[in-house]
């Protein structure tokens, strides 16, 4: 992802010349519709360099000039506390070359989000206030007085609806005016003393940045950091005692209150009271007293879930084969043609037209599910609804030794890994950050279910919806297993409290969750497509060469090198059913280590290269108008299956008849009847729940990396291909332990006494490093 | 935090947590017993001594939602117990502003 860290937060870059504007402000202020507003379809969305938080550039048109917006994670204060994704917008708030900060508070909770803005005026920044969601707090009762707020100040206040676009102009001109003519407002006042203090101890800071160091000041004055050094502690304790003389309050104490009581008094100026309590609390209370239910939360939200998926597969399986169809009309058939036309040789036109042709066609037959899943993940984050399905489910987590809202990133998990990786950075302990992130590899992608697909088609077809669903559920089950016992012995402790903000429901608004998801599909196809093609283009060529007589050489399929290479592994999987003539199964499961979408791809490759003369003839007569109008025809006759579909979360009635799982798992029938001859149901489903678990995927693996670093994800990778041998082992030799008792029974009893010395050791672990456990239990926030 | 001499021995009759309140009640918060984090975390979420805050939904097993200012709060139930209150009359004005 080149595109990612050439741009630094500091907004140089692209837009070298253009001023940039920074929003800050609390969690759920309207900071990313705030920036949609703003920016439009001109966004950038990419990582923080370093970590996998997500950062969204985009430029702004003013009447004048253009400026760069950079929309921050959201933040409670910029003195500590939160995950990494707050660290983030702290680091740009406190160093980052930024021209003008736009604070965005929440009209009907003012108070609070001022604390915020108190902060933020002591950067010293240019800065700039928009009084978000006025419509709210007067629903509320309370009338926002922007000219008070501004008076009060020092600094220009926009009061907005930023949801449905109110304010807009008048925000696009205070940003040209506060560009041109920066106030920096006034920070609340401290007491002498306190003033004295600060000042001596930023001088002893090695910072640079004079926000940094103040606030580094601010930290150690307000007991939120342990001093350093020796002469920074006698110091701090010089100064302390020096305040606590001179005013009578602890010096700890003093700092928070001034900034509360500012805020206090800000928030009683800006806003005028009114006598009703607004019928938007009401509908909240109402909602809040079913899903927040003793009884109720949990089942509502197995029900929220079960939609998700409805819409997901079943939607997405409306297009699923439009976009396969057409996309394999235009790049492989199409191009093929073209290339050909163009005088370019056979295997040349193979290559291109079949390899990289070929892999875009997969990653195109996904388009449609994932992006409905990023869009009703969109919708849910907006609706307010994910703070509740925390809380209602953090008592069944807990139990597992894990936090409420390690719950919301297994749910995106379903969907991709990668954005689940990447959810998890809310959580704050980085004992539970580390294990929800471990949990992710183990949920079923839907990458996963191609694989599903084409063998349910096979082996399970009357059964077939039953063995797709229990993989999912050995999926989750492996997940929640996986934390309980790292959770119990490599990294000990008790998870965080659940102190966490319900942000109140709204309907979403089309154009921010529009934005937002297209934005992510963009990045995914644009990332994954890459990685495909190029592996498309290696597996078309690898069963194409071979070792023969001493030298490399073209060949057939299995004299190839993959053949050479894949059956030298079969050995390997011998206690779960495999047998020497399974090679091709071994390379999918090769190939399927950089991303799993390509297991099938793999078969076809393999089995498409013995077919290649049929694929040349199609290349000569591409038919693409009239593969293209077949492609069309599917869409209505998949939407009427659709009504189906909502019987049927996982699209798995598709199982129960042979043609359609084969094209839902885009794999062609020639694939399916060498898969049949070289299977029996038994170690398909031992293949199966080895594809699950085994290694997490190249995406997957970079975004462990960024998140836990190397040691974790080397531990997750061979963790999780040690899980995948044991439980594939297991299934196969319990299910066939008639045929072979006593080796059955060695092979389980081998496999038990495995899990028994890999718990030792973690445990192991836990204990050698109690220093290490201790920090990640969280005591370091 | 300095803590107010006394509470330990006799408490006075408002010291209680958020536990002991019904679901409706309001409170006004008197101190944060829990750890630093904990505490951090509630202070920039608003549940400070001398805000005051109103039951929206719970006690139960689960924890229990607080209005503080115009946010909603959620509590897990171990945490319950650190948030120290001294319970508003109903009908007084600063009970009817917590609402």
């Amino acid at each position: 992802m080149s595109g990612c860290h050439d741009v630094a937060p500091s907004g140089s870059g692209p837009s070298e010349a253009a001023p940039v504007v920074a929003l800050a402000g609390n969690p759920n202020a309207g900071k990313t519709t705030l920036f949609n507003l703003l920016t439009g379809a001109n966004q950038r969305i990419g990582n923080w360099p370093g970590v996998t938080v997500e950062r969204r550039l985009g430029t702004a048109r003013l009447q004048r000039t253009r400026a760069t917006v950079v929309d921050l994670p959201g933040v409670y204060s910029l003195l500590g506390g939160g995950g990494p994704d707050q660290e983030v917008a702290r680091d740009v708030l406190l160093d980052g070359k930024i021209d003008l900060v736009i604070d965005i508070v929440d009209a009907s909770n003012l108070e609070r989000h001022l604390a915020l803005t108190s902060e933020l005026l002591e950067t010293g920044r240019p800065l700039l206030l928009v009084l978000n969601m006025v419509d709210e707090a007067r629903a509320n009762g309370i009338e926002p007085c922007a000219h008070a707020l501004s008076a009060a100040m020092g600094v220009p206040v926009v009061p907005m609806v930023a949801r449905r676009g109110t304010g807009r102009p008048e925000l696009l001109a205070a940003i040209e005016r506060a560009l041109a003519a920066p106030s920096r407002g006034e920070a609340p006042a401290y007491p002498a003393a306190v003033e004295r203090a600060l000042a001596a101890l930023s001088e002893l800071t090695e910072v640079a940045a004079p926000a940094r160091s103040r606030f580094q000041a601010l930290r150690l004055l307000g007991g939120d950091e342990a001093p350093a050094t020796r002469p920074v502690a006698h110091a701090l304790e010089h100064w302390s005692s020096a305040a606590l003389e001179e005013t009578g309050e602890d010096a700890a104490d003093l700092t928070a209150a001034t900034r509360f009581a500012w805020a206090h008094r800000l928030a009683t100026l800006g806003q005028r009271h009114g006598a009703r309590r607004g019928a938007r609390q009401r509908v909240t209370d109402a909602i809040d007293a079913v899903v927040l239910n003793a009884w109720l939360g949990v089942p509502v939200f197995l029900a929220v879930l079960y939609l998700v998926f409805v819409l997901s597969f079943s939607g997405g399986n409306i297009l699923l084969d439009l976009f396969d169809g057409a996309s394999a009309a235009l790049f492989v058939n199409g191009s093929g043609n073209l290339l050909l036309r163009a005088g370019l040789p056979g295997w040349l036109v193979s290559v291109v037209a079949g390899g990289a042709g070929g892999g875009i066609n997969l990653v195109a037959t996904f388009i449609a599910p994932i992006a409905i899943t990023f869009l009703l993940l969109a919708f849910l984050e907006d609706s307010g609804y994910m703070a509740r399905a925390a809380y209602a489910m953090d008592r069944l987590m807990r139990r597992l030794g894990l936090p409420g809202n390690a719950l919301v990133p297994m749910v995106i998990g379903f969907g991709c890994n990668v954005p689940a990786i990447l959810g998890a950075r809310v959580i704050e302990g980085r004992r539970d950050r580390l294990l929800t992130v471990l949990m992710q590899p183990f949920m079923s992608c839907s990458a996963r279910l191609t694989i599903y697909m084409a063998f349910a088609a096979v082996f399970f077809r009357g059964h077939g919806g039953q063995v797709v669903f229990l993989l999912y559920v050995l999926g989750i089950a492996v997940a929640l297993g996986t934390a309980w016992v790292l959770g119990r012995t490599a990294v000990p402790g008790t998870p965080a409290a659940f102190v966490m903000e319900l942000p109140p429901y709204r309907l979403p608004g089309f154009r921010s969750v529009w934005l937002q998801s297209w934005q992510r599909l963009k990045v995914f196809v644009l990332r994954v497509g890459r990685v495909i093609a190029l592996i498309g283009l290696v597996l078309f060529v690898l069963p194409g060469i071979g070792w023969v007589d001493g030298r490399l050489t073209s060949t057939d399929v299995d004299h190839s090198l993959l053949a050479q290479g894949s059956r030298a592994l079969v050995p390997l999987f011998a206690p779960m059913g495999m047998r020497p003539g399974d090679w091709p199964a071994v390379s999918g499961l090769v190939a399927g280590a950089a991303a799993k979408e390509v297991v099938i791809g793999t078969f076809n490759g393999i089995y498409r290269r013995r077919a290649d003369g049929t694929a040349m003839d199609a290349y000569r007569h591409p038919e693409v108008a009239r593969r293209l109008r077949a492609a069309a025809a599917t869409v209505p006759a998949n939407a009427a299956g659709f009504l189906n579909g909502l019987r049927d979360p996982l699209g798995l009635t598709a199982i129960g008849s042979a043609g359609a799982a084969e094209r839902a798992s885009g794999a062609d029938s020639a694939t399916l009847r060498a898969l049949a001859a070289d299977f029996t149901p038994l170690s398909a489903f031992s293949y199966l729940v080895f594809v699950l678990l085994y290694v997490p995927c190249a995406s997957t693996v970079g975004a462990l990396r960024r998140e836990v670093g190397w040691g974790w994800t080397a531990f997750s990778a061979a963790y999780g291909l040690a899980v995948a041998w044991g439980a594939a082992t297991v299934i196969y030799q319990a299910g066939s332990v008639t045929l072979h008792p006593l080796s059955s029974l060695l092979w389980i009893a081998a496999v038990a006494s495995a899990a028994a010395v890999l718990v030792t050791g973690l445990r192991r672990y836990g204990r050698r490093r109690p220093r290490r456990a201790r920090r990640a239990a969280g005591a370091y926030t | 935090m300095k803590s107010d001499p006394g509470t330990r021995d006799c408490e006075p009759p408002g010291d209680a947590s958020i536990a002991d309140l019904e679901r409706g009640a309001t409170a006004r918060v008197t101190r944060i017993a829990g750890s630093r984090s904990v505490s951090q975390r509630m202070r920039m979420l608003g549940i400070r001594p001398g805000v005051d805050v109103r039951v929206l939904h719970g006690p139960d097993r689960r924890g229990a939602v607080l209005g503080v200012g115009g946010a909603r709060i959620a509590l897990g139930r171990a945490v319950l117990s650190t948030v120290r209150v001294a319970p508003l009359e109903p009908g007084t004005e600063a009970a009817e502003r917590a609402r």
